[in-house]
């Protein structure tokens, strides 16, 4: 026994620095940039990962096999099986470095939050294995060398249990990579899905007078099963996520694991995870795993969500890969002019912000990750002239959100806001604002908030507002709109809320003369003892007789909040309690 | 000259070159391993410029600032939005025993019987909500509130419960609500802090000035209290005999020697002062305009019920406006006085419950109303919360014979209006004696990541490290409620 510790001190010191040493490797690679050989190692050896599992999985069964042969038809029971020992140290020594490049891995390779669970179970499994088949090693040695019989019994207890947590790691490192249910489900397959109720749906919008402008079937359908179904579809269904009907995407998912919310893009998870740089963690397709979305798509998809979501029945599959080098010819073709937020276009906005910051303006995308932006020239107030208009020069693709209010904008300023199409919300409150002003607006199809109360702008303005196919909200208080025309305008457009600031007046509890004593909605079963008169009877107090307390509190401009204080003054007496001390 | 007392010297000179080897060893490996192991870490906060600049939230915002109306020391939901008629049929009757068991109450001693409401409900507005006939203002805006009737918080003192609510943890040491808002958003308003802090009701609420504190955040980031009377912000005002010239030429002194020493020392809270110096510079302009509520038209004060020169709710819910319309990210309202226990008419549900709905009915009702005609309620989160709910039994401490409630922590009402949250919707119901919550569960916890949400901000990624660990407002828990979300 004596010259075998140190063999076990080495084994387990070397299982310790490979764990160790994983994480500070991946934690070196993610701080240097790119660049030189030794950076890219660790994410090299991460993706030998894969490669290198395949000797712990085969050799730890095909050991645990020998040893079972060899104790059931040979009958050797003292001694380990010399192919069994041989398997065990190739095999431990795979597995130890299957989990070193397995955490280096899980560390630098992107992978959706989805499967993050999945990654804890499967690096704690095969951190399991190497332990195992680290004891079993040892074990086997000193079995082997006949002097401890009782090792050779430890040796094959961890040798069983290494060869089940190494397939049951294995499994699970499979469903990393091929989606939850991988295997079973070819030979359950999962019921077709139910076929979509897309009358009922595009009614329903007919009804509330919208038409659609963009069409699933030719338009979105194509777009995820060239960029989505390969993963998130029949074959691997990763982060439990299928794209490829109806039913997956929205009946099958419960209320907050909804991806697609119908009418509202800004919170859909799918939207935003696409419109996400294609370096961020979450941004889908993952980096590496499939070409990023063009900002024309994104902003299709956006609007095919805004509009309802309407999902028809159409086949979703991925391209195999003959048919994407069919296609390969056809993609060459040159893609329609569009707006893409590129490096030139972000640079180009972040000089137009930089040089509204300078004039003291707030002036930022409207998210992290968005590309769009929003601007406030409010807070300056009337310092903000016509002329301050032209420092939003390069926003024209991107701005959405607007602030002009109070500021000393005219009609003329306005007139220029043509060009910002892409305008949702804008703020025009409190200017000299006219009728005329408000033509230029009409060009601003996308807009959805509309404030303009206080300004001079009159029924006849309304006419311009009333052209904005999807504008929701319109302010008109203290302007020269009149309630009839708001109400005529909100009943023309059912999505259209028009608020005119009229305000009920103010009401107030009537406490019934015998509320206080006996409170009627039923009565409560003890009459509450008479009050002096709410408050609000006069009682003359005088003040020098005041305990301290009450004095000070007097000094400081309010009353005395002790109880004691409060019950005395309410039966218009001095508290007792502090006036003693 | 020695700039130094002498016996500071000493003690360098003590420690010598010898007693750094022999002494410090564990030390300098420690130094060692930190620089080994923090590299990124160290490299990683880049040192803000201004720690107010408006920063973009992770996702577009619903809600782009925040009024919270908190009444302190918490209403009855059974008085005002949780109407439970079997209350009023088993009035005075001993309570069922399922109320008792296992339940630890502030002051409740032996088996108390049930009080019902004595006020009248009613449904309201196109949602059909419930609301007692003490808000009458809020019963006619009906439509605009989304009211959440399944509240639950885990602490049942006000202390504790207020620090839970606003901090996350019922312990001290937590930043605030306001203070991760302007943490993670900044402010918009370059002449007023992001987060401001208004009291009414003669009292700070139970927890101090820890609700609105920063706790481990940069200090810049804490609350700011204002004042309705006197100096709005104590010692914003010039002494007698300084002038404003002098201030600013004082001021660039100071700042020129601030950046010798942020250049030297490259210390972060240097440049959180020299900040802090120029804000309060500005704010000596800026905050006397904006405090002072006289300058709205008498129809607004009037709307209100608002006094100028006093300090009561109203003036604060108009102050609320104002503040929120120079860009001031979050306003949080304290107004002191719900703790409708019994022991007295000052604070029974008879007389000191319609006093101080009395007081704040209207305002709220007002506030809602004004900024929804000038397009700001869109934007404007408002929040109406107490810190915990309160029992359906009458209290009776020591015998009282005023009507009253203990405290109650699972389950309570409060609502929101505006700032993408939904409205017109009545969300979760409470069983039928209004004492635990049937459907719609709604913790602490995921209130604070649902509103965070409405800010654009996903509560699992605001955080700060702070002791070696990344802190957020939501702890470790928190879970979105989408159906509180337009």
């Amino acid at each position: 026994m004596r010259e075998h510790p140190s063999m076990k001190r080495t084994i387990l010191s070397l299982v310790t620095l490979a764990l160790a040493g994983a994480p500070a490797l991946a934690a070196e690679a993610s701080a240097e940039p790119s660049g030189s050989l030794l950076a890219n190692l660790p994410k090299f050896l991460g993706r030998l990962h894969p490669v290198v599992v395949h000797f712990p999985i085969a050799l730890l069964v095909a050991a645990a096999m020998f040893e079972v042969f060899a104790v059931v038809v040979r009958r050797q029971r003292t001694r380990p099986s010399a192919a069994g020992i041989a398997c065990v140290l190739v095999g431990a020594l795979g597995a130890g470095a299957a989990a070193w490049f397995g955490w280096i891995n899980a560390d630098l390779e992107p992978h959706g939050r989805g499967v993050a669970g999945l990654i804890e179970v499967h690096r704690w499994l095969g951190i399991s294995t190497v332990v195992l088949a680290g004891i079993a090693l040892v074990a086997a040695i000193i079995g082997a060398t006949g002097r401890a019989r009782g090792m050779t019994a430890v040796y094959r207890v961890a040798l069983v249990l290494a060869a089940g947590v190494v397939g049951v790691a294995g499994h699970w490192g499979g469903s990393i990579v091929y989606g939850e249910g991988y295997i079973t489900e070819a030979l359950f397959p999962e019921p077709a899905p139910t076929s979509p109720d897309v009358t009922t749906q595009l009614a329903d919008l007919q009804s509330a007078g919208k038409t659609l402008t963009v069409d699933f079937a030719t338009q979105i359908a194509p777009i995820f099963a060239d960029h989505c179904v390969k993963c998130h579809g029949p074959d691997k269904k990763k982060g439990n996520l299928r794209l490829d009907a109806r039913q997956y995407v929205f009946d099958d998912r419960a209320a907050d694991e909804q991806v697609i919310i119908p009418g509202d893009s800004f919170n859909s998870d799918l939207h935003f995870r696409i419109s996400l740089p294609s370096d961020d963690e979450d941004a889908m397709p993952p980096e590496g795993k499939g070409d990023p979305l063009t900002a024309d798509q994104v902003a299709m998809i956006a609007t095919w969500i805004d509009e309802g979501a309407v999902w028809s029945d159409v086949p979703i599959i991925a391209p195999t890969l003959a048919d994407a080098e069919a296609t390969k010819g056809a993609e060459q073709a040159p893609p329609e002019p569009a707006f893409v937020f590129d490096d030139a276009a972000k640079a180009r906005q972040e000089s137009a912000f930089a040089k509204l910051r300078e004039r003291g303006v707030v002036a930022m995308p409207v998210s992290a990750s968005a590309p769009w932006a929003e601007v406030r020239f409010d807070l300056l107030g009337a310092q903000v002239t016509d002329d301050d208009l032209a420092l939003l020069d390069g926003l024209e693709p991107t701005l959405v959100s607007l602030n002009l209010g109070g500021t000393a904008i005219t009609d003329k300023g306005v007139a220029a806001l043509a060009r910002f199409t892409r305008l949702r919300r804008l703020h025009l409150d409190r200017t000299a604002l006219t009728d005329a002003g408000l033509v230029a607006i009409e060009r601003l199809q996308d807009l959805e908030y509309l404030n303009l109360y206080s300004t001079k702008v009159t029924d006849q303005g309304l006419v311009a507002a009333a052209r904005l196919p999807k504008l929701e909200k319109l302010f008109v208080w203290k302007t020269g709109v009149s309630p009839q025309a708001a109400m005529l305008l909100a009943a023309l457009k059912p999505g259209m809320t028009v608020d005119t600031g009229i305000a009920p007046p103010p009401a107030s509890f009537e406490a019934p003369a015998s509320a206080a004593a006996e409170p009627a909605n039923p009565p409560a079963p003890e009459p509450a003892p008479e009050v002096s008169g709410g408050g609000g009877a006069e009682v003359k107090i005088d003040i020098a007789l005041l305990p301290d307390c009450c004095k000070e509190a007097l000094a400081a401009g309010h009353e005395c909040d002790h109880p004691c204080c409060v019950a005395a003054r309410a039966a218009g007496k001095i508290c007792e309690k502090c006036s003693k001390h | 000259m020695q700039p130094y007392p002498a016996p500071y010297l000493d003690h360098f000179r003590s420690i010598t070159r010898r007693h750094f080897l022999g002494q410090c060893r564990i030390g300098v490996g420690a130094i060692a391993l930190a620089s080994l192991m923090g590299g990124a870490a160290s490299a990683s906060p880049p040192g803000r410029v201004d720690p107010f600049a408006p920063r973009p939230p992770h996702f577009p915002a619903r809600a782009k600032r925040v009024i919270w109306l908190h009444m302190a020391g918490s209403p009855p939901q059974q008085d005002l939005f949780d109407y439970k008629p079997l209350l009023n049929k088993l009035n005075g009757q001993p309570c069922p025993d399922e109320l008792l068991a296992g339940e630890r109450f502030a002051f409740i001693k032996g088996h108390p019987k049930v009080l019902g409401s004595p006020y009248k409900f009613a449904r309201h507005g196109q949602s059909g909500a419930w609301i007692s006939e003490l808000m009458p203002n809020l019963a006619s805006i009906a439509d605009d509130l989304t009211i959440v009737r399944s509240m639950r918080t885990d602490q049942f003192n006000h202390a504790p419960a207020q620090l839970f609510l606003y901090t996350g943890s019922p312990l001290l040491g937590r930043p605030s609500f306001g203070s991760w808002v302007t943490y993670g958003l900044g402010t918009e308003a370059s002449d007023l802090p992001g987060f401001v802090v208004l009291v009414s009701g003669n009292k700070t609420p139970s927890a101090g000035k820890s609700v609105w504190g920063s706790g481990f955040l940069p200090t810049v980031f804490q609350g700011v209290q204002c004042r309705t009377s006197g100096d709005p912000v104590l010692y914003v005002t010039d002494p007698d005999g300084m002038d404003r010239e002098s201030r600013r030429g004082s001021l660039d002194a100071l700042r020129r020697l601030n950046e010798l020493e942020a250049e030297r020392s490259g210390a972060p809270e240097t440049a959180t002062r020299i900040s802090q110096y120029e804000l309060a510079f500005r704010m000596q302009v800026s905050v006397p305009d904006v405090m002072d509520i006289s300058r709205e038209s008498p129809e607004t004060i009037e709307a209100y019920g608002a006094a100028p020169g006093e300090t009561r709710f109203a003036n604060n819910c108009l102050l609320a406006r104002r503040l929120v319309e120079r860009g001031v990210r979050f306003v949080q309202l304290f107004d002191w006085g719900w703790d409708t226990h019994g022991t007295g008419p000052y604070d029974d549900i008879i007389t000191q419950l319609p006093k101080k709905c009395g007081e704040t009915d209207r305002p709220i009702a007002a506030l809602i109303t004004d900024l929804k005609r000038r397009g700001l309620l869109d934007e404007t989160l408002v929040v109406w919360s107490g810190e915990f709910g309160r029992t359906c039994m009458n209290e009776e401490r020591n015998g009282s014979t005023f009507l009253g409630r203990d405290h109650h922590p699972h389950c309570f009402s409060m609502f929101m209006a505006g700032g993408g949250a939904r409205p017109g919707y009545v969300h979760g119901e409470t069983n039928e004696l209004g004492s635990r919550i049937v459907s719609g569960d709604v913790h602490v916890h995921d209130l604070q990541a649902t509103i965070l949400r409405l800010l654009g901000m996903d509560h699992e990624r605001l955080t700060y490290r702070f002791q070696g660990r990344d802190f957020r407002l939501t702890d470790v828990h928190g879970r979105l409620v989408p159906e509180l979300m337009a």
